[in-house]
């Protein structure tokens, strides 16, 4: 038996694919493979071997992957048969490539333009609205009412959906997340809720939480939050 | 410059958030086509300064010329937030051309799970709930806000670059 021909794989700081969709276009572009002219089989054994050296990580996702593979290798054994009367599965094979093939066009137009939005917005074209006026009820100057944080906090907590009860997930300690976070403080300040939005559920954004406001009292860290409703930072105290 | 379309000029200035077309008409005790005449008179007076009117539908607010960002960003030296991922830009391309969407159409189209990127984007005010869809569950239908004008430097959702203009 033959081994799989396939390219080198791509390259080394291979980015994640979040889906069967983008992988495919990746690969028909790497293998300069024109998938609207010739069949996807084409880029099959590709295909195979990029997600054989795929970490499995969600097992749902996987199943995704895996589920295109078996359509790929379906439709290389028919494309490998000609001549033969299609069968009722085989036909439905093949309107299957044909609407995966318009999903690719789809998705890739989406891609271009999303690239366009990218490189716009890296070009630094930001428009400044007026700066928020002082008002009478004061603002939140520094330094930062723990409340506000909470409630903020709170807020935001809100808005991270509960996971479904199946969970076999690590659990983190408050010290854990706490050299974590110190860990992460080293190389600059971070805006506080993207340090709580990377929580995969709520008990993790808790105890993150819980670790920003044990560094605030272990004056480890400094709050700022320039403007009102701007968003926060937080920054490792100077020692 | 007629009296009326300084006045908008003077209220779009002094307000820190961005103001309805009714709010305006309120404001200045007119009907909805003198504040319409007196945005395009301001638009076109604001043509080559520094300032433009930015339009999100019915939202209008004041805003710098994303031309001078780089300037106004050194006197200010604003905080930055986080860049986006690649497949945050991409959902927020097909909400942006498709608004308004369902995340189910996102989803179609993207082949993967789009919850937590939409939860962020949200969560960062750069889209939004705009209504609900008819469909089954009637499910929340996004569309982008003011605060997505001024990340891309946009006068109004017009001003989106063509699909394909730059690729």
């Amino acid at each position: 038996m033959e081994p799989p021909i396939a390219g080198p794989r791509l390259p080394i700081s291979t980015p994640v694919f979040e889906g069967p969709l983008e992988l495919l276009l990746a690969l028909a572009e790497r293998e300069e493979v024109d998938i609207f002219k010739v069949s996807l089989a084409r880029i099959t054994d590709a295909y195979l071997v990029e997600i054989a050296q795929r970490e499995v990580q969600d097992p749902e996702e996987m199943a995704e992957f895996l589920w295109m593979a078996a359509r790929l290798l379906l439709l290389k054994s028919i494309r490998l048969l000609p001549g033969e009367q299609p069968t009722d599965e085989e036909t439905e094979l093949l309107g299957w490539e044909e609407d995966v093939r318009q999903r690719l066009e789809e998705y890739r137009a989406y891609k271009a333009m999303a690239h366009d939005l990218m490189t716009r917005a890296e070009q630094e074209v930001f428009a400044f609205p007026p700066a928020a006026r002082p008002v009478e009820a004061g603002g939140q100057e520094e330094p930062l009412d723990v409340d506000v944080l909470v409630a903020a906090f709170n807020s935001v907590l809100a808005r991270i959906p509960p996971r479904p009860v199946v969970i076999t997930g690590r659990t983190w300690t408050l010290e854990e997340k706490l050299d974590a976070i110190t860990l992460r403080l080293r190389k600059g300040p971070i805006e506080l809720l993207e340090l709580i939005l990377e929580s995969v559920d709520r008990l993790e954004a808790v105890v993150t939480f819980v670790a920003v406001l044990e560094l605030v009292r272990r004056s480890a860290i400094t709050i700022r939050q320039k403007e009102r409703f701007g968003p926060i930072h937080i920054e490792a105290r100077a020692a | 410059m007629t009296n009326l379309s300084a006045q908008v000029e003077a209220i779009l200035f002094s307000s820190n958030r961005p103001l309805k077309v009714r709010e305006l008409q309120q404001a200045t005790d007119s009907g909805r086509d003198e504040v319409e005449h007196a945005l395009d008179e301001l638009r076109s007076v604001l043509d080559g300064r520094g300032v433009m009117v930015m339009r999100h539908h019915d939202e209008l607010h004041l805003a710098t010329r994303p031309e001078y960002a780089a300037a106004v960003r050194r006197a200010l030296r604003p905080e930055v937030s986080g860049k986006l991922s690649p497949a945050a830009y991409e959902t927020l391309a097909i909400v942006a051309y498709n608004q308004p969407v369902p995340r189910s159409r996102v989803e179609e189209v993207r082949g993967v799970n789009c919850e937590s990127v939409l939860t962020n984007l949200e969560l960062r005010d750069l889209i939004t709930e705009v209504g609900r869809g008819s469909g089954p569950g009637q499910p929340k239908l996004y569309g982008t806000t003011m605060r997505f004008l001024q990340v891309l430097g946009l006068e109004s959702l017009d001003h989106l670059p063509a699909p394909g203009s730059g690729a």
